[in-house]
């Protein structure tokens, strides 16, 4: 089967309508690699030999911390450790909340990345700042903002109060924090994938009878299914890693508010070897979620193209 | 199928067109690169909006509708072909998005795949064609949507030499009673798909015309330049055997002021003319020749040239020119910016004498000559040269 070599998607803005001769329109697909496998390099491009001792010890910087808490895991004990009560409660509690969490990201984190990729309009900019404010903000920082908001002084809780709502300090309150800190990850994937050069595609398409709504359905959103699942995976893995928001926000009741990462810095105090042990557990699924979304970027448009 | 009309302005790309298509006629949109061509397809496709003016479809206004509103089909020289679908679901787009169901979708996605000789392709996925294949799909694709108008941008430009015939005969199959707008640069398409002809300039229509006229006695250079000839723009000086400036009249040997200067030839226009009345002077490169010196003899118009380069054509090559000023022994004649005299022009025209004024640097000129010619004159860029054609071979006709 020959495969021919993805369209080149434009770089950079151009009219509407008004293309450069030559250069092919529609999409790299997201996660753009090549669709042919990687061929062993026959060019002889090298890089300076001395930078394989710095590149080497930062894999060793961060490999090695794995790999003590490997070493010093009590692995005899591990099985009875991170199936203690607790463990298996905040496992499960982590579980659906990053669930719940990841849902919500999706839900207000699809349309928001389409409009910022798409949607013209006055303060575009400071928008998506804002939007991707929450990367760079210390998560404590995150988890105090939404206390600030629902809590019960706080902006919205008084009204949310009344009604006889009361988020804070709740199982919603870990799933606001972990959506707080995991939607921009999905919004920002996202919106790269679709600025990648599928609007020729969308043009065909109106033009083809498809309105807008049609559109994004049957042609947008398959296009950037690939970015769409990485993002939705990345922000899974933040919203079950998360621990700064959901322990301002949220506090530390098991069975209610306490994940896997609150478990563990308990654990930490308590029974160091239990938190080591809930801590490899945390590491196999955040590996996992890596290898998933990385053998997806390997393996680019191929892996996107939903064979039938 | 439905006529279109189309009035319209779009201020920041300076275009303003008017056009009427008939029902059932296809229009070829010519033009050089940045004139157009594009947005008007854009601003028919619904894709652009313009600044003023309407665009008319079968008799309604479709100005402000959006692009799925208005049943125009693009198929642009990338088949596009949407990559997640396969052969059939990109065929059956249209129909499933007219709320037709699946299986008489899938049904008539069938029919119009057959129709195109891509049956075969049904189960396929766009990544596993080629080129022509895909672009076979892309106008099955763009049928099924049973549009009023098809727009055609550069459909063959992006295929192989080889792969174009076929598509060729199967859009004229295809386009044979619809209304189409094509834009092409390529002289075949619109001879064989094209009832009729408009060159656009700078976002304005310079020539609108049947097809037949427009390679026949084009008024533009674009147009000129698409047919193989070279054109000269001009006023009419008058008859070349007569002093008085009297009227010309088809199959009178005419002599025009050009920027190369004097040219003579034959009035081949049905309309007569006066002296000082636009002109157009037609040359086909294959009727010149190249000489070291001036040649002396019947009339003739005789360009010192300088070579400006090369290019293959056919088992031939084309000599790319540009007019030079006047120089050696012929330096002699009525002065750059100076209307000839038909006397003077015929004079020199019999002495093989030259006037070529600074401006005709600027014009390019072209001759077709053998290899072995080219060979024999040692034809280089840079080169100086006389190209030399009879006044027989040269159509004169009015211009606007």
């Amino acid at each position: 089967m020959t495969r021919e070599p993805p369209p080149i998607g434009p770089d950079g803005v151009r009219p509407r309508g008004v293309r450069p001769r030559g250069v092919r329109p529609g999409g790299v697909r997201p996660g753009g690699a090549h669709p042919h496998r990687i061929a062993p390099r026959l060019d002889r491009y090298a890089v300076p030999p001395w930078i394989w001792a710095p590149a080497a010890a930062g894999v060793l910087f961060l490999v090695l911390p794995v790999a003590a808490m490997a070493i010093a895991a009590d692995w005899p004990n591990f099985w009875t450790l991170v199936t203690s009560q607790s463990a298996l409660v905040a496992l499960g509690l982590s579980l659906r909340t990053a669930a719940a969490a990841t849902l919500l990201s999706l839900v207000l984190g699809i349309p928001l990345a389409v409009v910022l990729a798409r949607g013209d309009f006055p303060g575009h900019r400071l928008v998506r700042a804002v939007v991707l404010l929450p990367l760079v903000l210390p998560p404590v920082v995150g988890g105090l903002a939404l206390l600030l908001t629902y809590g019960r002084t706080g902006l919205l809780g008084g009204a949310l109060e009344a009604f006889g709502i009361r988020i804070a300090f709740s199982t919603a309150a870990v799933v606001l924090a972990q959506t707080f800190v995991a939607m921009p990850f999905l919004v920002i994937s996202l919106e790269g994938a679709l600025r990648t050069g599928t609007e020729a595609y969308e043009r065909v398409a109106a033009t083809l009878g498809a309105s807008p709504g049609t559109v994004l359905r049957r042609i947008t959103l398959p296009l950037v299914g690939p970015g769409l699942v990485s993002g939705t995976v990345l922000a899974f893995a933040r919203a079950l890693g998360e621990f700064g928001a959901t322990l301002t926000f949220a506090g530390s009741l098991q069975g209610t508010t306490r994940t896997l990462p609150l478990e563990v810095y308990l654990q930490r105090e308590v029974d160091p070897a239990a938190a080591v042990a809930l801590s490899l557990v945390l590491v196999a699924i955040g590996a996992l979620v890596v290898l998933a979304v990385g053998a997806r970027a390997l393996s680019g448009p191929a892996a996107g193209d939903r064979r039938g | 199928m439905a006529d279109v009309r189309i009035d319209v302005a779009l201020a920041p790309r300076h275009l303003q067109v008017t056009l009427d298509v008939p029902d059932g006629q296809v229009v070829a949109v010519l033009g050089p690169n940045g004139a157009g061509k594009s947005t008007l397809l854009a601003l028919l496709s619904g894709t652009l909006a313009p600044t003023a003016g309407s665009v008319a479809i079968g008799g309604r206004d479709v100005t402000g509708l959006p692009a799925h509103r208005r049943r125009v089909a693009l198929l642009s020289q990338d088949a596009l072909l949407f990559p997640h679908l396969s052969v059939l679901d990109n065929v059956a787009f249209a129909p499933r998005a007219a709320g037709v169901r699946r299986a008489h979708s899938e049904e008539r996605a069938r029919e119009w795949l057959e129709a195109v000789d891509a049956g075969q392709f049904a189960d396929r996925r766009p990544g596993q064609l080629s080129g022509g294949q895909a672009q076979r799909v892309a106008i099955a694709r763009a049928l099924a949507a049973d549009p009023e108008v098809l727009l055609l941008d550069e459909p063959f430009a992006a295929l192989d030499v080889a792969v174009a015939p076929q598509l060729r005969a199967l859009l004229r199959r295809v386009l044979a009673g619809r209304t189409a707008l094509v834009v092409t640069h390529d002289l075949v398409d619109v001879v064989t798909l094209a009832d009729r002809a408009v060159v656009l300039e700078a976002g304005r229509v310079v020539e609108d015309r049947p097809v037949r006229e427009l390679v026949e006695s084009p008024r533009s250079r674009f147009a000129a330049h698409l047919a193989g000839r070279v054109l000269l723009e001009g006023t009419l000086a008058g008859e070349l055997d007569a002093d008085a400036g009297g009227e010309v009249h088809r199959g009178d040997a005419v002599v025009i002021a050009t920027a190369l200067g004097p040219v003579a030839g034959l009035w081949q226009d049905d309309t007569a003319a006066g002296p000082g009345a636009t002109a157009l002077a037609l040359v086909d490169p294959a009727a010149v020749s190249l000489h070291r010196e001036a040649p002396h003899g019947s009339p003739r118009n005789c360009w010192p040239v300088e070579v400006a380069g090369m290019e293959p054509l056919g088992g031939q090559l084309r000599v790319i020119a540009h007019g030079v000023g006047s120089y050696g022994a012929v330096a002699q004649g009525p002065a750059g910016g100076v209307a000839p005299t038909v006397t003077a022009v015929r004079d020199g025209v019999s002495r093989g004498e030259a006037y070529v004024p600074e401006g005709g640097r600027s014009v390019r000129l072209a001759a077709d000559i053998t290899p072995a010619a080219a060979a024999d004159l040692a034809v280089a860029p840079g080169r100086r040269l006389w190209f030399v054609v009879k006044a027989q071979q040269v159509r004169v006709y009015a211009g606007h």
